[in-house]
């Protein structure tokens, strides 16, 4: 008995000591292989690029599916640039301002636009470093103008944006799936005869479904995208929370046509063309459940739904497919994009090389950086057609193969052209309902960079606002009489004047007057 | 031996209430298993809910398989046995000092420990004194901060204080010195303290994925519940950046989570019976004075 306690402990202090010894070590370690780094990096300095730089990387997004440098495209990267990269991905969104907060920052910083980043104590402005490593890395005026933070200095620029010249010199250059779409059952369609050209086709085909089939369900959504589609029909911005009314920015809300929008999404309801249980999904799969087991009609989610649906019954052995309806069924079909972009690096203070930082995303930036990260190795990912457009030798929509590739996912400076063209694959369904999305889409990120603060009267407006509306919608969706809807509607509205909707729309109409002058300038 | 009809009435309703009860609560887990062993296309279909619709052992390859998975496994083990012991011992060494009747400045020591309990700086400050200790990145960040519990450390000096001063003093009149007395005669006879603060320690340990995610980045160091996190935040991907991000997806497959689960809980769940007839004794430790 003495012996085992005893033992016992010793052991345990053995462990702990060394637990503690280990972890020292470590540090020390760490803080070593950083100085040397360092030295690595000003040997590099003096013109020699065979040594790689090892730095951090830090990637704020926790859902991000590539966790590690490796894949032929990253080590396509370093042969190139020198530059190998220790990934980390955020646990939470609590790490980020834990590492702002204590300091503790790695070399670079892979996040949405982040305010608390963009003072020159934390990091490097791009503007200075380009001038003194990198002088002829040219970023275009209309890019610099959307990234420019408050001081005036450039800290990130974001990739997945183009500008309205862009997209309009490319044709091939597509949305991605993140639009909205409706695909039906083809078969049925074909058994009643039918054609849905516009939005009463579609109400029309949608009644014939509920006689004849009435033990199917007319119509089933995601839970993400339940007014998405609709709203584009009656001409009102999909994504946007705001919307352009002679000049000045308004609340999505009071969008004129945001009347006749709900009226008829609560008569959907009110007609037993969706359920009113469709409002309560707790998951995205209900819905694709409903439609691949051939207990739903239509099915509302993005561009590629039918595509998604048909390889799944597929799968299942099934014999009907889904066929998209066209993405605008009127003549007012409107798509505004405000978008500015989606994440960006910022090289920190506590970067080890930022010389060899600003040259990695200039490598990236350039032609043959973006095509390598977007579309792969050319000759052997893919190449070229003739018209104009990447012809891949993989499938785009194979996530596994694209993960562990790399590809795509290293797009730490990109823009929306090349990362658009990967999505252009001639012929599919996804292809045709993007074209047909990118026909009535207007471009204005003016109104994307009007972005609230957190902290200001106005975010917390604007907060109230939205989760007031979450409940008050489905009140009009559901309510029982066209007179109730439009009452519920009524009283949303009078509910955001109270919460102070007019004080939001004149600070951003302000801001929104700032940013078009930015535009001019 | 027959009792009255109410008392049987009652009885029925209570088992079928206990019983409606029981399969509420051990269903998640039930079908967590079914889940585990079922083909992962299969399974997003639904319809496994009490049999494995489509009988695989793919789940559990693809897990036992990837060295990532197995190195958090052996990380997450080492943790919780290193963490639960160091963690008992050290809180009853000084359980043991404090539980004197006679120390000197001992409400000096307690206010400390109370305050210590009661506040904590929060997660930054804490950070940066792990920083400031050298204690970032390495193995010791899971060890050396839970080696003292307090609220345990409170419980234990009950305890302490319960055993009768005439063991220590006959151990004492015999030459044994003090360290002798602790681990010769108090824990021999603290069994039931040890069992559940080990228990609950290394429940503690094995479940903590914060400390993995914030205090280290070396991957060799994650643990098992931060592999559950990451795996799961992977299938998460926020509305804005599907929106954002040009058609983010997950491969992450349902089953591999859900196996992932089975082999985190399976453990805790091997344990418990063992330390359960303790555990029921230990928890009412203290409670009553006599």
């Amino acid at each position: 008995m003495k012996k085992t306690w005893g033992s016992l402990f010793i052991l345990t202090l053995i462990l702990a000591l060394l637990a503690g010894c280990g972890g020292g070590g470590n540090a020390k370690s760490g803080s070593n292989s950083g100085g040397q780094t360092g030295q690595n990096g000003s040997a590099s300095d003096s013109g020699s690029q065979d040594e790689i730089v090892e730095l951090d990387l830090f990637i704020n997004h926790s859902w991000y599916p590539v966790r590690s440098w490796t894949g032929s495209i990253a080590e396509e990267i370093t042969k190139r640039t020198g530059v190998k990269l220790n990934v980390t991905v955020a646990a939470d969104s609590e790490q980020l301002p834990l590492m702002i907060a204590s300091g503790d920052l790695p070399d670079l910083i892979f996040t949405l636009r982040e305010p608390r980043l963009e003072n020159p104590d934390m990091s490097y402005p791009w503007n200075e470093l380009i001038e003194k490593y990198a002088p002829d890395f040219e970023i275009d005026p209309v890019r610099l103008a959307v990234n420019t933070a408050q001081d005036g200095n450039v800290y990130t620029v974001l990739n997945s944006f183009a500008t309205p010249e862009e997209w309009a010199s490319n044709p091939y250059a597509l949305g991605n799936d993140g639009n909205p779409g409706i695909a039906v059952r083809q078969d049925i369609l074909d058994e009643l005869g039918a054609k849905i050209e516009t939005l009463d086709d579609f109400v029309s085909v949608l009644e014939q479904v509920k006689q004849k089939y009435p033990d199917m369900v007319p119509m089933t959504m995601d839970i993400e995208w339940i007014p998405q589609y609709f709203k584009m029909q009656f001409g009102i911005p999909p994504h946007s929370s705001w919307h352009e009314q002679d000049g000045q920015l308004k609340h999505i809300i009071s969008h004129p046509k945001a009347l006749e929008f709900y009226k008829f999404m609560n008569s959907l309801y009110r007609n037993g063309y969706i359920l009113a249980e469709n409002f309560t999904y707790s998951n995205d799969q209900i819905d694709d459940e409903y439609a691949v087991t051939g207990r739903a009609f239509a099915h509302s989610h993005t561009v590629s739904v039918a595509e998604a649906d048909n390889a799944k019954v597929k799968n299942q052995g099934g014999n009907y497919q889904f066929t998209m309806i066209p993405s605008a069924l009127t003549d007012e079909a409107y798509n505004l994009s405000t978008g500015t972009g989606f994440s960006g690096v910022y090289i920190t203070k506590n970067n080890k090389n930022p010389q060899k930082s600003i040259e990695l995303i200039k490598f990236l930036a350039s032609k043959e950086g973006l095509e390598l990260v977007m579309f792969g190795i050319e000759g052997k990912h893919w190449e070229w057609h003739p018209d104009g457009y990447p012809v891949f030798h993989y499938d785009v929509n194979d996530a596994e193969y694209v993960n562990s590739e790399g590809l795509k996912w290293w797009y730490l400076y990109s823009d929306a052209i090349v990362e658009g063209l990967r999505g252009y694959v001639p012929g599919t369904q996804t292809t045709k309902a993007l074209q047909e999305i990118k026909e009535i889409t207007e471009h204005n990120p003016a109104i994307g960079m009007v972005k609230l603060q957190d902290g200001t009267d106005e975010k917390i407006i604007f907060d109230k606002i939205k989760e007031m509306v979450k409940t008050e919608e489905v009140r009009i969706y559901l309510a029982e009489s066209e007179e109730a809807a439009e009452q519920a509607y009524q009283k949303m509205l009078q509910l955001a004047e109270d919460i102070g909707l007019s004080k939001l729309e004149s600070w951003a109409t302000a801001e929104y007057k700032k940013m078009q002058e930015l535009f001019n300038q | 031996m027959k009792g009255r009809l109410e008392d049987r009435i009652f009885d029925g309703v209570n088992y079928l209430l206990l019983s409606l009860i029981f399969f509420v609560t051990a269903y998640p887990f039930y079908y967590l298993l079914v889940t585990s062993f079922n083909s992962g296309t299969d399974a997003l279909l639904g319809g496994a809910y009490f049999w494995p619709s489509d009988f695989t052992l793919e789940n559990y390859k693809t897990f036992f398989n990837d060295s990532k998975w197995l190195s958090a496994l052996f990380m997450s083990i080492a943790r919780t046995v290193v963490g639960a012991v160091t963690g008992v011992l050290f809180t009853c060494l000084v359980a043991y000092g404090l539980s004197h009747k006679g120390l000197v400045f001992s409400k000096v020591y307690f206010s400390l420990v109370i305050f210590a309990m009661y506040f904590s700086g929060g997660l930054i400050p804490y950070y940066v004194v792990l920083r400031s200790l050298g204690l970032l990145n390495s193995f010791a960040t899971y060890i050396i901060p839970g080696m003292l519990n307090t609220f345990f450390l409170l419980i234990a000096i009950s305890f302490f204080r319960e055993i009768p001063n005439d063991l220590k003093e006959s151990a004492w009149m015999d030459g044994a010195s003090e360290l002798k007395i602790f681990y010769r005669i108090i824990l021999p006879i603290s069994k039931p303290l040890i069992a559940t603060m080990a228990l609950f320690v290394g429940v503690g340990h094995w479940n903590s994925w914060l400390d993995s995610a914030y205090f280290v980045r070396a991957e060799y160091l994650r643990t098992l519940s931060y592999r559950l996190i990451e795996i799961i935040n992977q299938s998460r991907v926020p509305q804005e950046a599907i929106e954002a991000a040009a058609g983010a997806s997950s491969v992450t497959s349902y089953s591999l989570q859900v196996t992932a689960m089975i082999v985190s809980i399976a453990p805790i769940i091997c344990v418990y019976p063992f330390l359960q007839k303790y555990f029921v004794a230990g928890i009412m430790l203290g409670s009553v004075k006599e």
